[in-house]
């Protein structure tokens, strides 16, 4: 039943693609001029995708807008998690698309990956002094979050002091995860995927 | 169609559709959580009430099965469980530790996972992988005390946490020799036809090897005739310190065995399966 509402949804949504195709012709040259963002910060804020309940930093949009790089704070509590978790993430983000949808609105299919630290937790990044040399191979505060996704940037209107907004959803996992599922039958998709959602404000005019 | 629909297609949608594809649990906040769903809770309890409904003390001969050192090896685990379920005569199954690589939750719900396609009931002891990151608040959730002791079939099993390393602490060796004294909690009996330590790690390891002789002397002074653990990978059985005790490690399914602990009323044996 899973599986035929997952299949219905995306031949829904894949049709949403062809339709906007044929209607955007003409558009992106407008869209670009508007939209296309000069190197700038922006202000991520984000919802779960394993770095954090709550995340929250700064970000960069590189000059020619594929890609981003962003520095987040994430935060989980006790009452979520089981326990309190701090971690700190760099995001990299890959612009793989850009999808004009009007004047003001652009969709950005992309591909991140995140590498993400706990801190103050109980895992560790260098091998405790009572352990001996190489007993853990691998830091085990550290982990890298892949994610895919896709974006939909809107310009703000011109009296407001955002340029723009860009709303994401986006799909995760962990690299350990990833490793499990290539060697494991045992392990599924659903069992290694979650989902996230977020957005990226961009002041200034 | 106005941008809106196409919006609500081109973004809302594919939403739906990553949500739905991902909905075993929509959301995850971090590969270090430790919330434990209520589903998994108290699995060695309920495990040990299906053991004791299943115990047969008329007839005392039975056999068990040990996994042990898993870590992310799913298959292998997976083909070692089939394999017991093939058999008829394996009453139970003990992991004797790090039955996860990182002691991440998610890890933790794979073991889950496959263990509960097992048809006999299993029971763990705790590993130093296991305690890694929030690992031992996890498995608490899930299998409730590190320390414990139960009887089958007039063998006291005597499940024994002594990772030192990754929870820094003294191993409750206080505790240990309380277990083994012949007086059971449980029933009052003071008698057992043998005892059965588990430990993760074996007594001989660098980490434990100042506290090794107490160990072996509590061993012998309680008429422990077998000691297993697991954390080498490899199976080996051997009375190697002419104590009177065998000591087995129990090696990892990825090297394509379990070993099965034979017991009768007046023997133990320990041998390797491959499968």
């Amino acid at each position: 039943m899973k599986g035929l509402l997952l299949l219905i949804l995306l031949t829904i949504a894949t049709s949403g693609f062809g339709i906007n195709a044929s209607d955007s012709s003409g558009v992106p040259k407008f869209v670009e001029s508007q939209l296309k963002l000069r190197p700038q910060l922006f202000v991520p804020i984000q919802f779960a995708g394993n770095i954090g309940w709550f995340s929250t930093g700064i970000g960069y949009s590189a000059k020619r807008d594929l890609y981003q790089l962003s520095f987040v704070y994430g935060y989980v509590p006790e009452q979520v998690a089981g326990i309190d978790i701090h971690t700190v993430t760099a995001r990299n983000i890959f612009h793989l698309y850009r999808l004009p949808l009007n004047e003001q609105s652009v969709l950005i299919p992309y591909a991140a990956a995140g590498v993400s630290l706990e801190v103050g937790g109980r895992s560790f990044f260098t091998l405790p002094d009572n352990m001996s040399p190489g007993y853990y191979g691998f830091p085990k505060s550290l982990h890298l979050i892949p994610a895919i996704g896709c974006k939909l940037r809107r310009a703000t209107p011109r009296r407001s002091n955002l340029k723009g907004v860009e709303l994401f959803a986006e799909v995760t996992t962990v690299d350990v995860y990833i490793w499990y599922k290539t060697i494991s039958r045992e392990v599924r998709m659903p069992d290694i995927l979650s989902a996230s959602a977020g957005i990226h404000f961009f002041p200034g005019r | 169609m106005n941008m809106c629909g196409i919006s609500f297609r081109l973004f809302v949608l594919p939403l739906i559709t990553l949500l739905t594809f991902s909905c075993d649990r929509p959301f995850s906040y971090s590969p270090f959580e430790a919330n434990v769903p209520e589903e998994w809770r108290n699995t060695t309890q309920k495990n040990l009430e299906r053991l004791h409904a299943s115990d047969t003390s008329s007839n005392p001969d039975f056999k068990v099965a040990l996994i042990s050192d898993n870590h992310y090896h799913y298959n292998d685990l997976a083909d070692a469980v089939a394999h017991i379920n093939g058999r008829d005569d394996i009453s139970f199954v003990m992991l004797p530790g790090d039955i996860t690589e990182n002691g991440l939750q998610t890890e933790y719900e794979l073991l889950y996972k496959v263990m509960r396609k097992c048809r006999v009931p299993y029971l763990t002891v705790i590993g130093n992988h296991d305690y890694l990151s929030n690992g031992g608040s996890i498995y608490s959730q899930i299998f409730g005390p590190f320390n414990y002791t139960f009887t089958f079939n007039d063998v006291k099993f005597i499940a024994f946490d002594n990772v030192i390393w990754e929870d820094p602490k003294e191993a409750d060796y206080t505790w240990l020799e309380s277990a083994l004294s012949n007086t059971s909690e449980e029933t009052g009996r003071s008698d057992y036809n043998h005892k059965i330590v588990i430990s993760h790690i074996p007594p001989m390891d660098r980490q434990l090897i100042a506290k090794r002789d107490y160990f072996d002397s509590l061993m012998a002074a309680h008429g422990v005739k077998f000691s297993i653990h697991g954390h080498k990978h490899e199976y080996w059985s051997s009375p190697f310190l002419n104590n009177g005790i065998t000591y087995t490690t129990v090696g990892s399914p990825s090297k394509r065995s379990y070993a099965v602990l034979t017991v009768t009323s007046d023997s133990l044996h320990m041998s390797k399966v491959d499968f």
